[in-house]
């Protein structure tokens, strides 16, 4: 009867609560808002810089929902399923493409950091260390749009690639290269911005892995 | 099982199960990465580092103060009960069965021939338009009942006003009331589900699945019960359950008393001969460990009643024989995790006896050993 656990564990109660918010239960449809606005927002800045467009469409998804929550499914995933919601309503709003077309594949492709660093380094311990969340955070930034999103999906939600994939409409490969590079470019991205690069490569010298 | 010593801080960073143990924390994983990293000193700083960056990429995407969370909130809260005040007219519940019955005789009224024809086309395709003892059942119940249909294939999960579970199986349906406000609580079902009950000696949970009836205080078990099968069927996973057929109920057949079901154990009930019958589940499951490392038993010269006895301990099932007859009985043997039917196949062989499934017990039929 013991079934992994891939699922947050909060997941159970969620499910809980859209039962009842679906027969109508306002207090339970506050409470999916109340612990899943945060992660939604900041899944939203991974395709706007306008925090108030952003507010404006999460209020928009609830309250559509809560409007229609009587021909809404039984049973979501919920999580996932809010995050497809606002991923929609976000497309549609921005104008954005949806699916991998031709231009947008280029685009990532040809993603490169043009600082010399052209070989993949593999990445050492004691640097990222070292790193602070804002230099990070100013390294995310730079990525495609595309690997911005798939990490914040695997590293700030923790989901796994295939749900990943079912979120951002791809293959599991596709996801699984997409976060590949990311990290590559990521630490690219790292290197040329990071004030103290001769040190991680004196340590290299010092404490081979 | 990936070779996880060879791992480098990329190839953790994009570990599935390494994510989610850093991120979720889930008790699984948590132990297989606690245990792993005992046994491999040797990358404690690889593992370490890539513990250390992926932290440090779901610390940067935070975004959100708390103070505009909590002014999201009002707002939302706000503009919501604006919206209900203009649409008030239909914020009940949809799958009220009172409310799906009112319109189901409305429609025959008015359009008698259509609506004829359309239950026609429906019985065919849809087993639920069929009027099953189910359906009258929630039909002749006074209070409005809130209905659940799972009509996929996978499990759904349904959670009840007393926080009982129930895993609603698939083609599936159950009906309860929003609060359980009588001396008992009562759903009703067609199809199968696993019933977790919460406990609450005060008021009784009954089961109504077709014909049979099942009376639990709190406990788990299983119910099939789909209105094209021949028969009912009751499995008790833990706790003690009570069955009875629904003519018991109304006075109509006082011959079959009710019948105490105890894990293991499971109750048929013969939709036509409407006779329940109580006996044993398939692969019975150990309801206690064993205690013995890798369940593995062993016996060297073992009198066989010790044997049967372990046995029905582990199994929570009475195990039946005569003891005078089998005290010279001796066994030598090695029962690992073979199911509990092979076990005794084994022993009986041994000792030239049979063993035969009655009344939800098992009896032992032997003769005297030298």
């Amino acid at each position: 009867m013991r079934t992994i656990d891939r699922i947050p564990s909060d997941e159970a109660r969620l499910s809980q609560l859209w039962l009842q918010f679906k027969n109508g239960d306002g207090e339970a449809f506050d409470k999916i808002f109340a612990i899943r606005y945060r992660e939604l927002y900041n899944y939203a800045t991974r395709f706007s810089k306008d925090k108030e467009l952003i507010k404006d469409c999460i209020q928009d998804l609830f309250l559509e929902l809560w409007s229609h929550r009587e021909r809404l499914v039984e049973n979501p995933y919920v999580t996932i399923y809010l995050i497809k919601a606002l991923r929609n309503n976000l497309f549609r709003k921005l104008k954005l493409e949806k699916r991998l077309g031709n231009i947008t594949y280029f685009e990532e492709e040809s993603f490169t950091i043009t600082d010399g660093v052209s070989v993949e380094t593999e990445w050492i311990a004691e640097e990222f260390l070292l790193e602070n969340e804002q230099t990070i955070r100013q390294a995310i930034i730079q990525l495609p749009r595309r690997q911005q999103e798939a990490i914040f999906l695997k590293y700030y939600q923790g989901f796994s690639n295939e749900e990943i994939a079912s979120i951002m409409d791809i293959e599991r490969q596709t996801v699984a290269n997409f976060l590949h590079r990311s990290l590559s470019n990521l630490k690219k991205i790292l290197l040329s911005i990071s004030d103290i690069l001769i040190i991680p490569l004196l340590k290299y010298l010092f404490f081979p892995l | 099982m990936q070779d996880y010593t060879k791992y480098s801080i990329k190839d953790f960073i994009l570990d599935e199960s390494f994510c989610r143990w850093v991120i979720r924390n889930s008790t699984e994983d948590t132990l297989f990465w606690e245990n792993w990293q005992k046994q491999h000193p040797q990358q404690a700083k690889t593992v370490l580092a890539a513990k250390e960056l992926i932290k440090k990429i779901h610390d940067a995407h935070e975004e959100l103060t708390e103070t505009e969370l909590k002014t999201a909130l009002i707002r939302l809260s706000k503009s919501r009960d604006e919206l209900s005040l203009h649409k008030s007219s239909y914020s009940t519940a949809k799958r009220l069965i009172g409310f799906a019955k009112l319109w189901k005789i409305a429609a025959t009224v008015a359009i008698g021939i259509i609506a004829l024809l359309y239950i026609t086309t429906q019985l065919s395709v849809n087993p639920f338009r069929n009027s099953t003892v189910y359906e009258k059942r929630i039909e002749n119940k006074k209070e409005l009942l809130l209905e659940v249909i799972n009509k996929g294939k996978s499990e759904m999960l349904v959670y009840l006003p007393d926080r009982s579970v129930i895993k609603l199986r698939a083609n599936s349906r159950i009906s309860y009331p929003k609060i359980f406000a009588g001396t008992n609580r009562e759903v009703f079902l067609s199809g199968e589900a696993f019933f977790e009950v919460t406990k609450d000696p005060r008021k009784p949970f009954i089961v109504y699945a077709n014909e049979l009836i099942t009376k639990v205080l709190g406990t788990s078990f299983t119910i099939s019960s789909y209105d094209n099968d021949t028969e009912v069927k009751v499995i008790v996973k833990t706790g003690k359950v009570a069955v009875y057929s629904s003519e018991k109920e109304e006075g109509i057949s006082t011959e079959q008393a009710e019948l105490t079901l105890t894990p293991n154990q499971k109750a048929i009930f013969n939709r036509s001969a409407k006779q329940i019958e109580r006996t044993l589940i398939e692969l019975p499951d150990p309801v206690k460990p064993s205690g013995i490392k890798n369940n593995i038993l062993v016996f060297e010269n073992t009198p066989v009643y010790e044997v049967l006895d372990s046995l029905q301990e582990i199994y929570g099932i009475t195990i039946k024989y005569d003891r005078a007859l089998l005290s010279k009985c001796q066994l030598t043997a090695e029962l690992e995790n073979q199911p509990l039917y092979e076990k005794l196949t084994l022993i009986c062989k041994a000792i030239n006896a049979t063993y035969e499934i009655k009344d939800g017990e098992i009896v032992i039929n032997g003769s005297k050993c030298n």
